[in-house]
């Protein structure tokens, strides 16, 4: 294969987008990063469900007025979100050889979880702003 | 008759489904769908937190439901499922770094997270048993919550 020949191919590669992204690197930084971030989260989680077993809604509230529980939820909605949204678009990217049905579906669940873990915040700031009332 | 017996002893390659999958394959997708069902379950557990923030009344009925005596062991399963979920992260964590990546200490790598998650599913069995009260029907927490609620309006 000539020089100029080879140029032109890696050009149309580039071009369909079926060379090398080189943003592989990063999205696997983040998903380590997210998991060793998440095992104190889901920790606290985990000791947060299953200690609020049985509550009452009072002692619920109560728990969730607490300074920790807004930091831990707020820090833990986020990574986990994250996390996950890292981790379907792989699966996704993996399982869907259509290319636009792949791209509306990894783009819907992405602004799906921005808008889920939006809404998860803005109920963790009510009760944290109204003082578990 | 040639072309019969051509047609009958074709190998076949290895399909998914007569296949059986090695150990560390297995973990792999294990891993994979375990991820999935907890990628689920987050948005149960959002999905019912916003739900249980915006209406209060919702607590109550959820309680009527999470009361009932198999969810514990659901919970669990789940538990178990985020143990080992985490337990496979950091499996990948260390593979990114470059420890363990061969066969045999991905099976040893593997078997020590199965076994800690049963270790840590228990411990948290263990632990939960204080918060979950033998009689339920004795004493329905939805009744108590019912009752203080209507006592604060």
């Amino acid at each position: 294969m000539s020089k100029s020949n080879n140029a032109i191919l890696t050009d149309m590669k580039k071009a369909k987008g079926l060379g090398s992204a080189h943003h592989g690197a990063i999205h696997k930084l983040q998903h380590d990063i997210t998991t060793l971030v998440n095992i104190p989260l889901v920790a606290w989680v985990i000791y947060s469900i299953f200690s609020l077993r049985n509550a009452s809604y009072q002692e619920f509230t109560i728990w969730m007025s607490n300074p920790v529980f807004i930091v831990m939820a707020t820090l833990f909605v986020i990574v986990t979100l994250k996390h996950f949204a890292l981790e379907l678009q792989v699966v996704m990217e993996d399982y869907i050889s259509s290319k636009w049905l792949r791209m509306v579906k990894v783009v819907g669940m992405k602004l799906f979880f921005f808008a889920l873990g939006t809404t998860a915040i803005i109920s963790i700031l009510k009760i944290a702003l109204s003082g578990g009332a | 008759m040639s072309e019969e017996s051509t047609l009958r002893e074709r190998p076949l390659s290895p399909h998914l489904q007569v296949y059986r999958l090695p150990y560390n394959a297995l973990m792999s997708i294990v891993g994979r769908m375990v991820g999935i069902g907890l990628c689920v379950s987050l948005l149960v557990l959002l999905g019912w937190f916003i739900a249980v923030v915006w209406n209060p009344g919702f607590y109550t009925q959820s309680l009527e439901f999470l009361n009932a005596p198999w969810v514990k062991y659901i919970a669990m399963l789940w538990a178990f499922s985020v143990f080992f979920y985490i337990g496979n992260g950091v499996r990948h964590v260390l593979w990114s770094i470059g420890i363990g990546v061969n066969e045999q200490a991905g099976i040893r790598t593997g078997n020590i997270v199965l076994m800690l998650s049963v270790i840590l599913t228990f411990a948290l069995w263990q632990f939960s048993c204080g918060c979950w009260s033998n009689d339920y029907e004795a004493a329905p927490v939805a009744e108590k919550v019912k009752a203080e609620q209507e006592s604060v309006e």
